[in-house]
């Protein structure tokens, strides 16, 4: 039987490294939605993103992982909350949670040029941080 | 003479300072006891699971009468008037007025406020703070309280500390316990003369003499039996609680303790859980009428209760406020403004164990964290996936699947309950892996077997879609597969897979192959691209039950767990990437401490392109395929889905999804008799119902194409590049972008003779 156990943890304190210079989010449509900007459950989700977003500055990353999650449950096509998702298991140096939650990013963002270029510098980065982190 | 009365006083001096000595001894024994008991956890507090909290967002389909119901549920009452307190929610002829209640949660921390949802053809199209007409774009109802971990007391309680419980209620139960509780030493001399002589008067027990103090050590401490014995404890005990804690101490004690009524086979204790129980609303917001009420329950809670003696109950709390009136509790006023208000209770449901299979499922996993008696007595509070209205969808749509698959289908009843038609359902987010509904069979009263987590059971056509993506790189949606009725030699023994109905086409598409559920095809699919690889892929599916690089496998023929197989096509619904099956979320102690956490944990299981290529081939299955039937029922939102139904009937499936919802639906006997109808006719039906009842959980977007798809026109015959003018019959198919056809049609784009003789003289010249 498979372990259902999902990733299981103590809540640690917050950690040291600030989650400075995160781009605010904003509603993008998923790729192949045609005008799905005035969708409900992307609004919906967008104001669930935020609350992550807000809470990742604050640098309380569990809060924002519970938050995101949700933001994508409520809209799975949710690229910035995969990257913010991302972002808050990389300040947690869960590089391969990271990692998976980064190319979800990458998928969907891949249609807006700025965000897309973000998630690439994001993948970059939890590269070069487990790197350091394994002192490769 | 004197000195014989001078030996007396001695003796008896000697005696008393013996009893003396012995008293305080036993005091100080006695002290230890009460010490250890009251510096450490005073009560067992059974832990709560509760379920998910619910999302509203204009937009969100919702039923009004399912959200009324909700709101019933979680303790809100309809007001014929705006809501003024929390809790309260008006109906209105657009919507619903709903003064929210806080919301407390591991990671939220909301006050309640008021806001207006306007409904119009069951949708929700807004959302507007009462007051400032403030839009809002989400708004979140709390979880529901889906079961208690109870000790053997069966006792519910919140603990509450004497600073948070209103003056008002602790008057009042002054007033009418133990008038003189602030002026005695545990023990009222007059207060016992007092009753002695109400009760002399009137022939019978109509009062009596014990103080707060005393009644504590009674309950707290002792047995109710009634002997000398018991008394003399009482005493020692009462006299040591009072050396030794201050007044308000023993009264926070007391107002903790108190036996306050039953909801069902639960006990309420405490002022903290009765003010809930009764008023709907923590201790501290309680009205003075309210507490005046608590207080006069203690005397007969089950004879004086709101619920079931209203008017004693009214006659009683009004008793109680003369009396804090008569003692200089309240003043005149106050007292005739609470005796002008009417019993306003909460309502409450029974207590009863929700989601049965899933709380045994939960239980387990949080027996691996904590022992029993933790769980019992630690009061924390689990949070869940769980989605009620979901989980009732489920029980619904399976509990009348079934019985109307046994009136149409007589064979079927069975009049032992071991051995009726059994069925289960599985509800997953497939991005998240949340399980949102479980029912893990038929009857959790006539047995208790979950047949989602433990039973294993062929999954027949419903693993072909697991065999073609393992398959993906060898073959192609639009490539032909054999029908020929074909015998393979399996350990030396032949073996002829039949079809399940007659499919006449000598080949079909792998599409096709799904679409029809051909079962020839997806043998020799599966023969062609070699059993030992579709084994070793199928192993990132996280199967737990053993596989074999047997042709077979396209057929389902390996028992599966059901909870692992609509895992597996989780992958499907959410780009290639498989999601650990979640239930419990937090765990958070009495000082809302994070105890654990459990997060949304993905793992890639194959590329987002060949998962969207499979959901594609498994959309056509629904739009004209073996599940075309749900079209019928006005099922016309994108989804894929597929059949399955296993040999002899035995076991019948339909796993169904959309980008953020998954419900898998099984029907069979545990004892393997056959079903007598496929997939399509018992399980499918069952999967209509229940997403056709809860419209909000269902996006109706489209599934998203991957980067690395492109779509090829191609002839239908061969699944190549089409031949102008020459192939037949053309459409449109998804390919992997690597993976695309380069040739033109085989079939139809064989060259002529005066093509053949032109090419022939140019090459001459080349």
């Amino acid at each position: 039987m498979v372990a259902f156990s999902g990733c299981t943890g103590k809540r640690p304190a917050p950690a040291e490294t600030p989650a400075t210079g995160l781009p605010a989010p904003e509603i993008v449509k998923t790729p192949g939605d045609s005008d799905r900007t005035n969708d409900s459950r992307l609004a919906a989700s967008h104001n669930i993103t935020v609350q992550g977003y807000q809470l990742l500055q604050k640098k309380d990353y569990d809060g924002a992982i519970r938050v995101l999650e949700r933001a994508v449950g409520v809209n799975p096509g949710n690229g910035p909350g995969y990257f913010y998702l991302a972002q808050a298991w990389l300040e947690k140096e869960n590089f391969q949670l990271a990692a998976r939650f980064n190319e979800m990013a990458i998928m969907y963002l891949r249609n807006h040029p700025t965000w897309s270029q973000r998630a690439r510098a994001q993948k970059e980065k939890i590269q070069k941080r487990k790197n350091n982190a394994s002192g490769t | 003479m004197l000195r014989k009365l001078l030996k007396w006083i001695l003796g008896l001096g000697l005696v008393m300072l013996l009893v003396l000595a012995l008293g305080f001894g036993y005091c100080l024994y006695l002290s230890g006891h009460i010490e250890e008991r009251f510096s450490g956890r005073r009560w067992e507090i059974p832990s709560t699971i509760y379920s998910d909290t619910t999302l509203l967002f204009p937009g969100k389909q919702v039923s009004r009468f399912a959200l009324e119901k909700k709101l019933k549920k979680l303790g809100y009452q309809s007001k014929p008037e705006r809501p003024e307190k929390k809790g309260e929610y008006h109906p209105g002829d657009t919507g619903l007025e709903i003064y929210f209640k806080d919301l407390h949660l591991p990671d939220k921390d909301r006050q309640g406020f008021s806001a207006v949802l306007e409904i119009n053809q069951g949708q929700i199209r807004e959302i507007r703070r009462t007051g400032s007409d403030e839009p809002l774009p989400l708004v979140e109802l709390g979880p529901e309280v889906l079961m208690q971990f109870f000790g053997k007391e069966r006792e519910l309680r919140r603990v509450v500390s004497i600073e948070k419980i209103p003056g008002h209620i602790a008057d009042a139960v002054v007033a009418t316990e133990d008038n003189r509780f602030y002026s005695h030493f545990g023990v009222d001399p007059v207060s016992i003369l007092r009753a002695m002589y109400t009760n002399l008067r009137h022939f019978s027990i109509r009062q009596g003499g014990s103080t707060l103090t005393q009644q504590l050590a009674k309950n707290y401490f002792l047995t109710p039996e009634r002997t000398f014995r018991r008394k003399f404890h009482e005493l020692f005990i009462t006299l040591t609680i009072e050396a030794k804690y201050s007044k308000d101490e023993i009264l926070e004690i007391y107002l903790n303790e108190i036996y306050l009524g039953q909801k069902g086979s639960a006990a309420i204790h405490g002022v903290g859980e009765a003010a809930y129980f009764y008023f709907g609303k923590k201790v501290e917001n309680l009205t003075l009428a309210e507490s005046a009420l608590i207080a006069g329950i203690i005397k007969s809670p089950n004879l004086l209760s709101p619920y079931t003696h209203p008017e004693e109950c009214k006659d009683r709390r009004d008793q109680v406020l003369r009396a804090m009136h008569e003692q200089k509790f309240i003043t005149e006023p106050k007292l005739a403004m609470a005796l002008e208000d009417s019993v306003k209770t909460a309502g409450f449901e029974k207590y009863n164990r929700r989601a049965p299979y899933f709380m045994d499922y939960v239980s387990q996993q949080l027996d691996r964290l904590y022992p029993e008696d933790i769980l019992s007595s630690m009061g924390f509070s689990i949070y869940t996936t769980l989605d009620t209205e979901v989980q009732a969808a489920a029980e619904n749509a399976l509990e009348n699947g079934l019985a109307r698959l046994e009136k149409s289908i007589p064979a079927l009843r069975r009049d032992d309950p071991e051995k009726k038609l059994q069925g289960a359902v599985v509800v997953m987010h497939p991005r998240t892996g949340n399980i949102l509904a479980m029912v893990g069979g038929r009857s959790y009263a006539n047995s208790q077997f979950n047949r989602i987590t433990r039973a294993r059971r062929q999954p027949g056509s419903c693993f072909k879609p697991i065999a073609v993506a393992a398959l993906l790189d060898k073959f192609k949606p639009s490539d032909p597969l054999s029908n020929k009725k074909a015998t393979y030699q399996i350990n030396g023994k032949p073996w002829t897979p039949k079809n399940f109905g007659e499919i006449s086409e000598e080949t079909l598409s792998v599409r096709d192959m799904l679409r029809r559920s051909c079962n020839r095809a997806a043998v020799d699919m599966v023969v062609r691209g070699g059993p030992d690889t579709v084994v070793e892929q199928i192993e990132k599916f996280n199967f737990s039950t053993p596989m074999r690089p047997y042709p077979a496998i396209a057929l389902g023929a390996f028992e599966v767990i059901p909870l692992e197989l609509a895992r597996a096509y989780c992958a499907f619904a959410a780009d290639g990437v498989q999601p650990f099956p979640l239930s419990v979320r937090d765990v958070v102690d009495e000082d809302g401490n994070v105890l654990v956490q459990r997060y949304m944990n993905i793992h890639s299981v194959i590329s987002p392109a060949k998962a969207f290529l499979i959901t594609s081939m498994l959309e056509s299955v629904v739009t004209d395929g073996t599940a075309g039937a749900l079209a019928k029922q006005g099922i016309t939102f994108p989804l894929a889905g597929k059949t399955g139904t296993t040999n002899k009937f035995r076991d019948t499936w339909f796993i169904g999804y959309t980008p953020n919802f998954l419900a898998l639906v099984w029907v069979g006997f545990d004892n393997g008799d056959p079903v007598k109808t496929t997939g399509s006719g018992a399980a499918l039906p069952i999967f209509a119902d229940l997403v056709k009842s809860i419209p909000g959980h269902i996006a109706h977007k489209p599934f998203t194409i991957p980067p690395d798809v492109v779509k090829e026109k191609v002839c239908r015959q061969s699944g190549e590049l089409p031949v102008f003018l020459k192939c037949p019959e053309t459409y449109e198919e998804y390919f992997l972008k690597n993976k695309q056809p380069q040739k033109k049609c085989p079939v139809h784009g064989k060259d002529s003779v005066f093509k053949k003789a032109v090419d022939g003289f140019t090459n001459i010249f080349k």
